[in-house]
């Protein structure tokens, strides 16, 4: 064994050998492999993110009467629009505490998500339940007898 | 030695006292090294490899029969390194079998199946078989052409069983012909039950290893090369193995990716269409060949036609299956037939005479069988 | 013990290779058909041999009891040519279509359908295979409409209006279908999966070429354009290909690399622990 003794004064008297420094540099290879085998895996397990484009849809207007609502898909993702004397609101359908769906209740005009007794007003505003933050709002136009409803 | 740290000794302390983790790192070590044991580590290692890319699989395959092949397909060339996980997977699978194949032959040529090993050759053959029918269980699922016909052929023998026969088959196929039943059960038996008996095979083989060794010990029938290894050693030199297995099977992913692939098994099953001309898998073409050689050799014999016409056509077609059926138990029942107590392989002319033949014949009919 | 090592791999070795040639079924051609055919005195029968192995349906693999039927592994000339083994001999002229039409069906009824087929309308000894694709008999080369189309054309078709227009419609679709088969070609030399491109590239070429064989210039228009859209969606596929195979190589190089490294710090350890 050819180790070899490094002297000094003070605090770094310490014997320095070749098998120290293979132990040094054990860590920093096995973090080399864990990362060389991590991030293909980590790769593999994160699906191609989806680009966030904008979507738009098209609603017939006569789809959408007063005090109605509707259920639709915007870009694959469940959204809700509704009539009221106020005028047209569109919102993401998923209630922003845990993400059930929310329906728009005719007789208390709000909108009620299932799962914990969540309540949003007109303009997505929490009225009840344990949601903290407001539905996203989606930009809404009516054009003649066409409702376009896109992301914000 | 370098200086661990307070901490670490503590914790190794307590995990001891708790969990005995120092005692079963001390037994792990206490293994000989020979070339039977690291052959068997490798099984281990690759078993272990085929577990977890076989997980990550199961992310993106959908088990049914109009969307096997796209998932398979999708792994293959979409999702991001899915060809890495999935080539592993398939590569994995023939090394594995060719490392049990080798464990098996190195075990029988150093008689590790004499007194008192019986009970670990015949657990260790049972995880040899389970290898084989996982690779069978395992191909059907990507549902290629392969997939499918590869499976007709495998569960046809099934039928030709007397009585029993029929229900066999549809319990194989859950149905009369392959089908999406048949790719179900195969899900299961290749995902869950097998994986689980292998698991708790491998357990039970370490425990009858340990029992063996610790009799032959005592008896000092067997050279035992090292006894009290260094925990730290042998962990060394088990990763060691799993590095050079692991940049194995990658070189064999990165350059020679088309051998997980052999004919028709890139294009999905037609049940209305059999390929022509269409193999098996390396590890079963010993099985085909003899399926195509054994009634050929017979109606080739002078006695074969006439009256004996019947009876030459019906051991053509039930000798095969009784040989690849048979093969199986012949293997378990090894201990049980060769009892003497020699070991030297160079003393033991009759077996090593057999071992040989047996090779080179499972050589000859598979050479031939990637020639048909 | 070494020995017998020895012996079983030499014994392995000798038979595996005597099952590999006695199974090869173009040997078994080889050894009947040409070994009478080639020492035939008429000389007319006697070139086919030398024709056929320069052609494409040798390097194909293609049998002469592929087309011709018989049975190759006989020892007899009655047994070669036993009906009961499919023999079918030579075929008539207007036989023709149909006998090369056996394996290359959709191009024998486009061509029976189209202007050239049943509906030849000139006088004399109609077109047919052999005529372009073959100058003396057994030499089929790859269709290819420069080498089938171009002089000498027999004489008797020379004047054929339909052959001349086709010629000039086929020769750019088979140029650029060459190019990006070489691509292809390129592609599966790589170490990739089965990409699937070449079966594609046959199917593209099988879906335009009846259309062809019907020397119909409207139709053949249509099928271009098609096969042409067909033909760039495999070139941009290739092309996305190559540069997967290269990714993947390099990525898998410095998989390797990373292991090899850790290998090398886990053995500098190991050594060190020897007593």
């Amino acid at each position: 064994m050819s180790d070899f003794i490094v002297h000094s004064e003070g605090a770094l008297a310490q014997p320095v050998g070749r098998r120290r420094v293979l132990a040094w540099l054990l860590a920093p290879a096995a973090a080399a492999l864990a990362a060389a085998t991590g991030w293909p895996i980590a790769r593999y397990l994160f699906p191609a993110g989806v680009a966030a484009a904008a979507a738009a849809v098209e609603i017939p207007a006569r789809e959408v009467a007063l005090g109605e609502s509707k259920r639709f898909l915007l870009g694959g993702r469940p959204a809700i629009v509704v009539r009221t004397a106020q005028g047209l609101r569109a919102y993401w359908g998923a209630c922003t505490h845990l993400g059930c769906l929310v329906s728009w209740r005719r007789g208390r005009s709000d909108f009620f998500c299932p799962c914990h007794g969540g309540r949003f007003d007109v303009d997505g505003h929490v009225v009840g339940g344990p949601a903290r933050e407001p539905l996203a709002p989606l930009v809404i136009e009516e054009i003649g007898d066409t409702i376009r409803v896109r992301t914000a | 030695m370098s200086a661990r740290p307070e901490v670490v000794a503590e914790v190794a302390n307590w995990l001891e006292s708790r969990a005995g983790l120092r005692t079963l790192t001390r037994a792990i070590a206490a293994t000989p090294s020979g070339r039977t044991w690291w052959l068997g580590a490798t099984a281990l290692i690759a078993f272990a490899l085929q577990v977890v890319t076989g997980m990550l699989l199961l992310v993106y395959y959908v088990p049914a029969p109009d969307r096997a092949f796209a998932s398979a397909q999708a792994i293959l060339w979409e999702v991001p390194f899915g060809w890495l996980v999935r080539l592993a997977h398939a590569q994995g699978a023939s090394a594995l079998l060719a490392i049990g194949i080798a464990h098996t032959v190195l075990a029988a040529v150093r008689a590790d199946y004499k007194q008192p090993r019986e009970l670990v050759w015949v657990c260790g053959r049972i995880l040899t078989l389970l290898g084989f029918v996982a690779a069978l269980t395992g191909y059907i699922l990507p549902w290629s052409q392969l997939s499918y016909w590869a499976t007709t052929i495998a569960t046809s023998p099934l039928a030709k069983f007397p009585l029993v026969g029929t229900t066999l088959v549809t319990l194989a196929r859950g149905g009369e012909t392959v089908g999406g039943p048949t790719l179900s059960r195969a899900f299961v038996a290749h995902v869950v039950a097998l994986p689980l008996a292998a698991i708790a095979l491998f357990a039970l083989y370490g425990r009858l290893i340990a029992r063996a060794r610790r009799i032959e010990m005592r008896r000092g029938t067997r050279a035992i090369a090292r006894l009290a290894g260094d925990p730290r050693a042998r962990a060394l030199e088990v990763s060691m193995l799993v590095v050079v297995y692991l940049a194995v099977v990658l070189a064999l992913v990165i350059y020679v990716p088309s051998l997980a692939f052999p004919l028709h098994a890139d294009r999905p099953a037609d049940p209305l269409d059999t390929p022509n001309p269409i193999h098996p898998e390396w590890y079963f073409l010993w099985a085909s060949e003899l399926q195509r050689l054994i009634p050929d050799l017979i109606a080739a014999l002078p006695w074969s036609h006439g009256r004996l016409a019947a009876a030459a056509g019906w051991i053509g077609e039930l000798l095969p299956l009784a040989i690849i059926g048979g093969a199986p138990f012949v293997l378990l029942a090894v201990p049980f037939v060769d009892r003497g107590p020699e070991r030297d392989p160079r003393r033991r002319p009759v077996a090593i005479a057999v071992i040989v033949l047996t090779l080179a014949s499972l050589a000859v009919l598979t050479s031939l069988g990637a020639h048909e | 013990m070494k020995r017998a090592i020895e012996l079983a791999a030499a014994t392995l070795i000798c038979l595996a290779l005597l099952g590999a040639r006695t199974a090869s079924a173009k040997q078994a051609a080889i050894d009947t058909c040409v070994a009478c055919h080639e020492q035939e005195e008429d000389e007319d029968v006697a070139k086919a041999v030398p024709e056929w192995r320069k052609s494409v349906h040798f390097a194909a693999e293609v049998t002469c009891d592929g087309c011709h039927g018989g049975n190759p592994r006989a020892k007899d000339e009655d047994d070669a040519h036993a009906e009961s083994a499919g023999w079918v001999g030579t075929p008539g002229w207007k036989e023709l279509p149909t006998f090369c039409g056996a394996c290359h069906e959709s191009i024998a009824h486009g061509f029976a359908d189209g202007n050239l087929g049943d509906g030849f309308e000139g006088g004399g000894i109609p077109p047919t295979c052999v005529d372009c694709h073959m100058s003396t008999g057994h030499d089929t080369q790859h269709a290819n409409a420069k080498e089938i189309l171009s002089d000498p054309l027999p004489e008797r078709l020379r004047g054929l209006p339909q052959l001349a227009q086709a010629r000039r419609d086929v020769l750019a679709l088979v140029q650029r279908e060459t190019v990006v088969s070489k691509r292809v070609a390129e592609v599966s030399a790589r170490a990739l999966p089965p990409t699937g491109l070449a079966r594609d590239l046959r199917a593209l070429h099988d879906g335009w070429a009846p259309h062809f064989h019907r020397f119909e210039p409207a139709e053949f228009a249509r099928a271009d354009v098609e096969a042409r859209a067909a033909l760039d969606t495999v070139e941009s596929r290739s092309a996305q290909l190559e540069q997967e195979a290269y990714a993947r190589a390099r990525l898998g190089e410095g998989g390797i690399a990373t292991l090899t490294l850790f290998f090398a710090v886990l053995a500098g350890l190991r050594s060190r622990r020897d007593p």
